[in-house]
């Protein structure tokens, strides 16, 4: 069979198992919704509800590390000022409206994201990494010295907002996050991975893989590299912002432990061990970080640090930039199927 | 061909690296529709030419105009809008991304399209209608969905000049288009090259060491020696020149 013949027949599979994929997605927003009617434990949805925000943030993440590919160690600063804008803006003002407090929080993002951008501009490489984890770490600092402000190492109480203007006081903090805050995060994780989607398949999105790729051939066509790179930033942070937002009003306390640089090589973990060179990846990897983590803290008490560490050394070892995701991927074409997401 | 107002034109270009002077105040003007061969030995400072021209280097001092406009400080990435492209000695490709998309990359940055972030390429039929015309003109077809590091060298370096031509250049700089390809398809590289410049009324300044394909392809040659301008003109003329003979090609160019 010719050449030609064989490409267009990649092509035709790879249009069908884009639909397969669309099915799949479809299925999985019908299982989460319905979740609430077959688990019985508030414990489960709330973790189920904190992957799918943790989802959005690697989402994200990945517009900057697996899209642009620039590894930025100063996430925490985006998730941590979305989570800030929303519990601050609880115990200063009198906003209480969830819509608005969210979209506050990721706009506050964006605007660090603006600023955190411009001055890494001129870095690349290690200089970047190293920039955006100092330029962070300046926003843990704050968070944890303006005592007066943010209450300092104590944390600050995030209240239960309003939806639609409405107040669920009459419910108990449990009910209201599984019962109403639940479905919110599912349609926030939905429309962000819809979003997420539109990007990476967009002449945008792959104009931001030319800037991983090969910036110096990127310039050469006459893509404004360092420009490029700051869009990035900029929607790397409202996601990360939107889901540090979201987040607040699921853990009720913030602390600046969630600006801490530990916390963006928490999101560095996870987008790697799920494989940043695949759409999905990140979100696998935010799954299996939860779900490792609730339970390597059961198993090995004190050690489950070492054992992330373990599992993330094996991991990219053998996998690299593939993570798990994109190593299943791997696994299922090499016998026999194809896929192109 | 001095009546015509010149598409591209140095003036006192210079350009030095502490103490080395890789560009000597070169003034040289290109025409439109030309294919012109650079010449040269190693450190003559014909990539340094190149460089300055595309934008990647900033000259220490001279004037570059290109189509009338001083852009002697104009950004590499703007001179590619105004019509100047460029290829590069050791390809320069998106090499985890597939052929096809790598030609695509280069038509989204031409049609201005970089910053549409809603709808998915894979929508836009006339992009991808553009890019297999484009790989069928390179001979590209039948490996369009391989990814780029997959590529054979020859084929790494028609890639380049492939992903180069689409952005529709006035003006092309290829450089060193031949090197690293096997003897048998450097004719192969060069014929496909010259004929899309011709069919497409592109200029083309290509850097190359190897004579005979200069002799062939070229309108007119330029010959560089030490940041220099040695000499230039009619292929035949310039290869058999004294000052070729004597710095260019017992040097090995």
């Amino acid at each position: 069979m010719s050449g030609e013949g064989l490409s267009a027949i990649t092509e035709r599979f790879n249009g069908s198992t884009m639909f397969l994929w669309y099915g799949v997605a479809l299925v999985a927003f019908i299982v989460l919704y319905a979740l609430p009617f077959l688990v019985d434990s508030p414990y489960y949805l709330n973790l189920i509800a904190w992957i799918q925000i943790l989802g959005i943030a690697v989402l994200g993440y990945n517009i900057i590390f697996g899209y642009a590919g620039s590894l930025s160690f100063g996430h925490a600063a985006f998730f941590g000022t979305g989570a800030y804008t929303v519990a601050l803006l609880m115990k200063y003002t009198g906003i209480r409206e969830l819509f608005i407090l969210v979209i506050l929080g990721a706009v506050a993002a964006v605007a660090v994201a603006a600023v955190i951008g411009a001055v890494t501009l001129n870095t690349s490489d290690i200089y970047y990494s190293l920039l955006t984890l100092a330029l962070a770490q300046i926003l843990y600092v704050l968070a944890a010295k303006l005592y007066n402000i943010t209450n300092g190492t104590d944390g600050i109480g995030v209240g239960q907002p309003h939806v639609f203007g409405q107040a669920f006081e009459s419910l108990t903090v449990i009910t209201f996050l599984t019962e109403l805050y639940y479905y919110i995060v599912v349609l926030a994780f939905g429309l962000s991975i819809v979003f997420a989607w539109l990007i990476v398949k967009s002449p945008f999105g792959l104009t931001l893989k030319t800037l991983r790729e090969n910036p110096e051939r990127a310039r050469a066509m006459g893509i404004p590299v360092k420009r490029y790179r700051w869009y990035a930033t900029l929607l790397s942070g409202l996601f990360v912002g939107f889901s540090g937002a979201l987040y607040s009003v699921l853990s009720g306390h913030i602390t600046p432990e969630i600006l801490d640089w530990t916390y963006s090589g928490q999101i560095v973990f996870m987008t790697l061990i799920g494989g940043a060179s695949t759409f999905g990846g990140p979100l696998v990897g935010a799954t299996i970080y939860v779900l490792l983590r609730e339970y390597a803290v059961a198993l090995v008490s004190n050690y489950w640090q070492f054992t992330m560490g373990f599992i993330m050394f094996v991991i990219v070892v053998i996998l690299r930039s593939d993570g798990l995701w994109g190593g299943a991927k791997r696994l299922v074409r090499h016998y026999g199927g194809s896929d192109n997401e | 061909m001095s009546n015509r107002a010149p598409l591209l034109e140095t003036n006192d270009l210079r350009k030095t690296f502490d103490s080395v002077v890789a560009a000597d105040d070169v003034d040289i003007e290109f025409y439109s529709d030309e294919i012109v061969g650079v010449i040269g030995p190693n450190g003559a400072g014909k990539t340094t030419f190149i460089n300055l021209v595309s934008g990647a280097l900033s000259p220490t001092s001279g004037q570059i105009t290109f189509k009338g406009e001083d852009i002697s400080e104009l950004a590499d990435y703007k001179r590619v809008k105004e019509g100047i492209a460029r290829s590069f000695q050791l390809p320069h490709l998106y090499d985890d991304l597939t052929i096809i998309e790598n030609v695509k990359a280069a038509l989204v940055s031409r049609d201005g399209k970089t910053s549409d972030f809603v709808r998915p390429l894979s929508r836009d039929e006339a992009v991808h209608e553009e890019a297999l015309d484009v790989l069928e003109t390179f001979g590209l077809t039948n490996m369009r969905e391989m990814k780029a590091e997959n590529l054979p060298h020859g084929k790494r370096k028609i890639l380049d000049i492939a992903m180069s031509f689409a952005l529709e250049p006035d003006l092309l700089l290829l450089d060193e288009p031949t090197s690293g390809v096997g003897s048998e398809e450097k004719e192969n590289v060069m014929d496909i090259a010259t004929n899309a410049a011709r069919e497409t009324g592109t200029s083309l300044i290509f850097v190359e060491h190897d004579m005979q394909l200069v002799l062939d392809y070229s309108d007119r040659v330029v010959a560089l020696h030490n940041g220099r301008i040695l000499t230039e003109g009619e292929p035949e003329a310039v290869l058999n020149s004294d000052e070729v003979l004597e710095h260019i090609r017992e040097e090995g160019a």
